[in-house]
């Protein structure tokens, strides 16, 4: 990479610590430390919780997944605007009023001190490994690109981080998630902009060459509940997602415990309701984008570079003849893919259609049989989608973009590294350091605990990534570690604002939620969004079902 | 801790108008992406 685009990298980072720690100074109790003292405008934790659920996954695994297999990915949040609406007049009122660090701290108000404990075990299990995936995830690819140590590139990101979210705790953390947003929305934009300008094709050209392989398709009505991805399961399966993310995960509840009214945390979750489809269908259009682009520009036939080089220096011949094949196959992709353009209505359009389908299935062919050699000879997992983009954007863009676009992937991987590691301290504190240990601690002590329980989730979250990075598919990842949780947690909750639930119905609706949610990961097929709702219902019934046998409230615990 | 607590009179119209922005941001945005989808998709 041009020390230009070095330069920007390293100005970014050192610019995020050193605001970081200058947003440090009213941190000195845990109010201030944990919650900002609910101080924060609406705006600024609207842009930390748009922030912190937008990754560096979003920024190269999505944008990878635009470029393979379009934009029906955005289905799955389509249940996120009406998930904001409910959490708005449900969770986000009960939570910020009453006065909690954490959402599991609420469980015990209501139910008992095991179902508080469960719960919050439940999220640093999932959120410290997820943690560590999300961290993975741009480090991998670093790695293989700028030929870094896997180790140096977890550490390029992750010290970075631990530093300001450890000084600065979550003032430091959502202030930076300000800066990130914007770094990450002017980065992508600037990508399409350069898309759009060095495009060999009419953007209305680019768009039938996309749609003639589905890649526009943003709409699949059929209700097959073991397909990830449909309108279905992202307005039902999606709500419950969302709901349980935003409602009762603490990373995303404690950018709204910190608003300065009730009324502002619920319009910081509109502002997610109002913008996240729109940025996710950016962040697949520029997939698309790269798609196109590299009908006409011929991209490496493996675009992880490590990989390659492995298969060049052990299978040399092998990939040599491929590299042959797959030159003559792009010549006859690009031909065709330049007939679709120039076809009109009235001539062989449908020809031209079917004759670059086939020739792209052919690209497509040969592409697997270079995956399954680099597969042979590094025994890794083959798939290199994550590697799409941030190779377009090395060898494409511009000097300085390049920089930017690496700085918002950073940005994007930090920002919500940041928020979890302060989460975890957070929930790692209040509910089990305080709550079982010292409930007697001043804040001045419960402030170095907190600031060392920063530090140790950021070691654990470095350490993950080292054995994460063998994952094929990253997002999928992600999103199923949080799955096999999500929908029980969100039953609790919604639970406790049944008023005959009763503390060990809670528990024992959890621990039944968890089970069916298990049974149907490992022995069904059913897409993963389902199983939020799933667990979320039996959690409900079971806990109701409990509850109406008029046991004793465990809330007195 | 601050318990400011929700104050419907104050908080409801604000809400409501902001809720309302959004669907109509919504439904645009998926009437764009029907369009994308009718007119490209072979």
């Amino acid at each position: 990479m041009h020390w230009i685009n070095w330069a920007i990298v390293i100005v970014y980072l050192a610019y995020v610590v050193v605001d970081g720690i200058r947003k440090s100074k009213d941190t000195d109790t845990i109010s201030g430390y944990f919650v900002a003292n609910k101080s924060l405008a609406w705006w600024v934790v609207g842009l930390s919780v748009m922030a912190t659920q937008l990754s560096a996954v979003t920024m190269i695994g999505t944008t990878g997944q635009g470029a393979t297999d379009g934009i029906r990915f955005v289905q799955i949040y389509f249940g996120l605007p009406l998930a904001m609406v409910i959490l708005g007049v449900t969770i986000v009122p009960m939570l910020h009023g009453s006065g909690v660090y954490t959402a599991y701290e609420y469980l015990e108000r209501r139910f008992d001190a095991k179902t508080r404990s469960f719960t919050a075990l439940l999220f640093l299990l999932s959120r410290g490994m997820s943690c560590g995936t999300i961290l993975a995830a741009p480090a991998v690819v670093f790695s293989a690109i700028f030929g870094l140590p896997l180790v140096w590139s977890v550490a390029l990101i992750g010290v970075p981080t631990v530093i300001y979210t450890m000084i600065g705790g979550v003032q430091a953390v959502a202030w930076a998630d300000v800066k990130q947003m914007v770094l990450i929305i002017v980065a992508l934009l600037a990508v399409m902009v350069v898309l759009v300008i060095q495009m060999p094709v009419s953007p209305h050209d680019a768009l039938r060459i996309a749609g003639s392989t589905g890649r526009l398709q943003a709409f699949d009505f059929s209700f097959n509940i073991n397909e990830t991805y449909t309108f279905w399961s992202g307005v039902i399966g999606g709500t419950f997602l969302m709901l349980s993310y935003f409602g009762t995960d603490q990373s995303q509840v404690q950018r709204f415990l910190t608003a300065r009214s009730v009324n502002e945390a619920k319009n910081s979750l509109l502002m997610s309701a109002y913008w996240k489809i729109p940025l996710q269908g950016l962040v697949l259009v520029v997939g698309i984008g790269v798609f196109v682009y590299y009908q006409f520009v011929r991209p490496p036939l493996l675009y992880n570079p490590t990989h390659e080089a492995a298969v060049v220096a052990d299978r040399g011949s092998a990939y040599s003849a491929l590299q042959s094949r797959y030159a003559d196959a792009f010549t006859l992709r690009e031909s065709a893919a330049l007939a679709v353009a120039d076809a009109d209505e009235d001539t062989h359009r449908a020809d031209a259609l079917a004759t670059f389908l086939e020739r792209e299935g052919e690209v497509e062919s040969i592409r697997a049989e270079a995956l399954m050699l680099a597969g042979e000879v590094t025994d890794e997992a083959t798939s290199d989608v994550n590697y799409i983009v941030p190779r377009f954007v090395l060898s494409e863009l511009p000097i300085g973009l390049a920089g930017l676009f690496i700085a918002g992937v950073l940005a994007a991987a930090m920002s919500s590294i940041a928020a979890e590691l302060n989460s975890l301290a957070t929930a790692s504190v209040i509910d089990f350091y305080r709550r079982w240990v010292n409930p007697d601690a001043q804040d001045s002590h419960l402030l170095r605990v907190s600031k060392g329980a920063t530090a140790f989730w950021g070691l654990f979250a470095c350490m993950v990534a080292t054995y994460a990075a063998t994952l094929g598919s990253l997002i999928e990842v992600v999103n199923r570690f949080g799955s096999f949780f999500y929908g029980s947690i969100l039953g609790v909750f919604l639970l406790a604002m049944v008023p005959r639930a009763r503390g060990s119905g809670a528990f024992l609706g959890l621990i039944a939620g968890m089970t069916t949610v298990g049974y149907f990961n490992f022995r069904t097929d059913v897409a993963y969004l389902w199983q939020n709702l799933i667990g979320a219902v039996v959690v409900l019934l079971v806990g109701v079902v409990l509850g109406s046998f008029g046991e004793k409230s465990g809330s007195e615990a | 801790m601050l318990d400011e607590g929700p104050d419907p009179e104050a908080t409801q119209p604000n809400f409501r108008r902001t809720l309302i922005q959004v669907l109509i941001v919504q439904v645009v945005v998926l009437v764009l992406l029907g369009f994308l989808q009718i007119l490209y998709t072979a």
